[in-house]
């Protein structure tokens, strides 16, 4: 999943880079099939490709529990972590979310608390 | 391994915090259910599970840990190579305490398996074939990995779990009819049919007082009746007068002093003379 920790730090983003080093929680923004991110175009495109996974994922556990809407979902790969959560004040018929990477096991309840901070900023 | 090992944590966990159903299989075997749903509905659902663990390890990307957020609940997922612990909770800020248990759970039903295994000589993981998967292909080792020396791979063994059979019911082989006397003078050995029973249970010293086949009452015991008390006398019955009524259906002689009635005399009104 991290592979941007491979790739040599000063083609990386700035902030990519910093999140990196201080192992911190990169957000992303998603709505109406399109990613955005503040970390560079790669590191965008590396959560898009796992989003779309994490949200058919979602939905089979949604359909087999005949649980209803979709919350978040988040998984560790390792030493990473990554997932994503429904913004409860976008519209129903256009749904935003907001996701996170992050290169540590960051405890759960501390990424779903960081993407409420980030939905709140 | 011994299943009160395996029920009691999971039923710890179960009755933990907001954890209202659980499940630990391996891969698509269910090992111990305790979800609130249907069978063939958590069969389905661990199936999933699997789809999607594989899935990812068709990437070389290895999962072992899944959270899933509904408006209804929340699911966590611990997996460790192809053991998965499912969980279902109530509060999402539940998910890191419950992920740790389980975690810890896990590690430890591997160590137990991984015991037990070399216990009985057997290397760890040797009877635990993966149930095959169909239309998901699990990531080939290469053989240039598989020969190179290194640590042996602990998988852990399968549960195994002797299947519950009924206990035979007992055979009951009809005994002849038996006369039966009172007298302990005629008390008389009957033939006794042979009784089936494990090999462990016959006794190789004879029982002192028996005989082959046959059953003698080897110290009979006598009932004592206890001394009779003399009967009191019954009284007489009165013999019918002349009537054809007994005493005790007449009314009763009163005695020659004895008033006909207490009863006091009735009143005389007083009468009032009026001038």
């Amino acid at each position: 999943m991290e592979d941007t920790n491979n790739s040599t730090l000063s083609d990386q983003n700035e902030m990519l880079r910093d999140a990196l080093e201080r192992r911190i929680p990169r957000f992303f923004r998603a709505a109406a099939g399109s990613a955005r991110g503040r970390t560079g175009r790669e590191d965008t495109e590396k959560f898009a490709e796992d989003l779309m996974t994490l949200q058919e994922c979602s939905q089979i556990v949604r359909e087999r529990l005949e649980m209803q809407a979709i919350s978040y979902a988040l998984f560790y790969e390792g030493d990473s972590a990554f997932g994503y959560r429904f913004d409860p004040n976008s519209h129903p018929s256009r749904p935003e979310l907001v996701g996170t990477m992050v290169n540590r096991r960051l405890p759960m309840r501390e990424m779903l608390a960081a993407m409420n901070e980030f939905l709140n900023e | 391994m011994n299943i009160e090992s395996l029920e009691k944590p999971l039923q710890m966990l179960r009755k933990s915090g907001t954890v209202s159903g659980l499940c630990l299989a391996r891969g698509r075997e269910i090992i111990y259910n305790l979800f609130p749903f249907s069978e063939e509905r958590v069969a389905d659902f661990i199936g999933v599970i699997d789809d999607i663990l594989l899935h990812y390890q068709g990437q070389n990307r290895h999962i072992d840990q899944m959270a899933f957020g509904f408006d209804g609940g929340n699911s966590v997922v611990v997996a460790d190579a192809e053991l998965r612990l499912v969980v279902f909770h109530m509060r999402d800020d539940e998910v890191d305490f419950i992920a740790k248990a389980s975690r810890a759970f896990i590690v430890d039903y591997q160590t137990a398996l991984a015991v037990i295994a070399m216990s009985e000589g057997r290397r760890p993981g040797m009877a635990s074939p993966r149930p095959a998967v169909t239309g998901v292909t699990a990531p080939v080792q290469p053989a240039a990995d598989i020969l190179q020396p290194g640590p042996p791979r602990l998988d852990p063994p399968a549960l195994v779990i002797p299947p519950v059979t009924e206990p035979a019911p007992l055979e009951m082989a009809p005994l002849p009819p038996v006369p039966v006397s009172e007298n302990e003078s005629d008390f008389i050995a009957a033939p006794a049919a042979p009784v089936p029973g494990p090999p462990s249970l016959s006794s190789p010293r004879p029982i002192p007082g028996r005989t082959t086949g046959r059953v003698a009452v080897a110290n009979p015991v006598t009932r004592v009746a206890p001394a009779l008390k003399p009967l009191r006398p019954v009284p007489p019955v009165a013999e019918p007068d002349d009537d054809g009524l007994s005493a005790a259906g007449r009314m009763a002689k009163l005695a020659p002093s004895q008033p006909e009635s207490t009863l006091p005399p009735p009143r005389v009104p007083r009468v009032i003379r009026k001038f």
